[in-house]
């Protein structure tokens, strides 16, 4: 396996009083696909957005491309991870093609006749070429959380976070983004995705991890991760969701 | 039977007077609602109480009463005038303030997120994503609150500033005429503020067609 690009030792976060999480150490490699699963309110969320620091971390250390993240270099560090939620959250007055130029070109000043290339090119990796020029509102659901990974893309960055890219969405629309997931995937992108979708993790991720109670229980090869879980909780876990 | 020496005596020395107030009110007032509101959006430490105790202060007393303090307790060199502006910028400052705060606070937490996500900070973010988003939300009610401050500046009369309202009174006293005098007073109200008013839609629609493009809005809503 290739070099580590992001590592975490004894994550620690809290809100008030409760602990979410856990003394979580963890290590992501460079072209590797992590897909992380658990129940609602285990802390994998809270976990993947540490990792960008949209949520500050009470103890622990995070390393990217072997240097210490800290509070201040999280800016720099964001422009080489790109992030896609749950809810989209694209931004509403910008058109699909502004929302992905907007930081590339006035934040990180890099040639706009450049980015525009690179930025339609992705567009039409997504099947979205011809709905560039729309605003979020006039797009559903599929197509707005495809525009959300072109925007992430747009950055050019290193590793991608999905946090649960699919949930939102109806049923007809979760083939055509996990489709561009599997594409980015397969080209080599690096990528921790919390998701359920089991049958995506199965077919793409290197590595599965259960996470419950604030921590990761079990990270293991996908045949492994199905046929050999060690945990109890892991195996209940599936047998819930792995309805036939 | 059209009165027109009553008209034109309410235009020069009633109606003129009242305009002269409103600009100079509306650009400070506004100035003090987004320079306020933005700063309690940020909740400054020492400020943000000082600030919530202004609003708060000001939503209790009528203005009326502010007029006379102005008048009468803060040194604005027994000039009306002033004291008339200063009262008008201090009540309508405060509803502006908040209205602002609470434009810049309803916007979703998600598009924080986002912005910080594709590497904006606090400033940038606020300047390509919140505050266009924010404004067409909190246009309405601005617009609103400054055609009561157009209504309001009647309120000056009490501090021996003569205006259109107090201009009436003088007339209705002398002539004897109140339905010409005090109809004639109510249209001259009732054509700045609507005035107003359709500037302001014109703009609130232009704004919302330049950046939300021209389907029908209702996703901020």
């Amino acid at each position: 396996m290739a070099d580590v690009i992001l590592s975490v030792e004894h994550l620690v976060k809290r809100f008030g009083t409760l602990t979410v999480l856990d003394q979580v150490s963890f290590e992501l490699h460079r072209q590797e696909v992590v897909v992380i699963c658990g129940p609602s309110g285990s802390g994998k969320s809270t976990f993947i957005r540490c990792l960008n620091g949209l949520e500050a971390s009470d103890a622990g250390t995070i390393r990217f491309n072997g240097s210490i993240v800290t509070r201040k270099t999280f800016h720099d560090v964001r422009q080489h991870i790109g992030m896609v939620f749950q809810a989209f959250n694209l931004f509403p007055h910008l058109t699909a093609i502004e929302n992905a130029t907007i930081s590339p070109i006035k934040i990180l000043r890099r040639p706009k006749a450049e980015v525009m290339r690179e930025v339609t090119a992705l567009f039409e990796m997504v099947g979205l070429a011809d709905k560039m020029h729309s605003h979020p509102h006039q797009l559903s659901g599929g197509q707005q959380q495809r525009v959300a990974i072109v925007r992430a893309l747009a950055l050019k960055p290193d590793v991608m976070l999905f946090d649960e890219p699919t949930s939102a969405l109806d049923p007809e629309m979760i083939k055509s983004v996990l489709d561009v997931m599997r594409d980015l995937a397969k080209k080599g992108m690096t990528m921790i995705v919390v998701s359920h979708e089991m049958g995506f993790a199965k077919e793409v991720a290197d590595r599965i991890a259960f996470f419950s109670q604030g921590n990761f229980r079990e990270i293991k090869e996908p045949r492994q991760f199905f046929e050999n879980a060690e945990h109890e909780d892991t195996r209940r876990f599936l047998g819930q969701i792995l309805h036939p | 039977m059209w009165h027109w020496n009553i008209l034109k005596i309410l235009f020069v020395k009633g109606f003129l007077p009242t305009v002269k107030l409103v600009p100079i009110a509306l650009v400070l007032a506004l100035s003090v609602g987004i320079v306020g509101g933005s700063l309690r959006v940020l909740r400054v430490p020492l400020l943000n109480p000082i600030l919530g105790l202004y609003a708060y202060v000001m939503r209790g007393i009528p203005t009326i009463l502010l007029m006379f303090i102005c008048y009468f307790v803060v040194p604005t060199g027994s000039n009306p005038m002033n004291a008339a502006i200063l009262a008008l910028v201090l009540s309508n400052g405060a509803y502006m303030m908040e209205i602002v705060r609470g434009g810049l606070e309803a916007i979703d937490r998600g598009q924080h997120e986002a912005a910080k996500a594709v590497a904006m900070n606090f400033w940038q973010s606020l300047r390509y994503i919140i505050l266009p988003q924010a404004v067409l939300l909190v246009l309405p009610a601005l617009v609103g609150q400054l055609v009561l401050l157009v209504k309001v500046t009647a309120l000056a009369s009490v501090i021996g500033y003569v205006e259109l309202t107090k201009m009436a009174l003088n007339l209705n006293g002398a002539t004897m005429a109140p339905l010409p005098i005090f109809f004639y007073s109510g249209c001259f109200y009732f054509v700045v503020c609507h005035f107003l008013k359709w500037v302001a839609d014109r703009c609130e629609r232009v704004t919302k067609e330049r950046i939300m493009g021209k389907a029908p809005i209702h996703v901020l809503a």
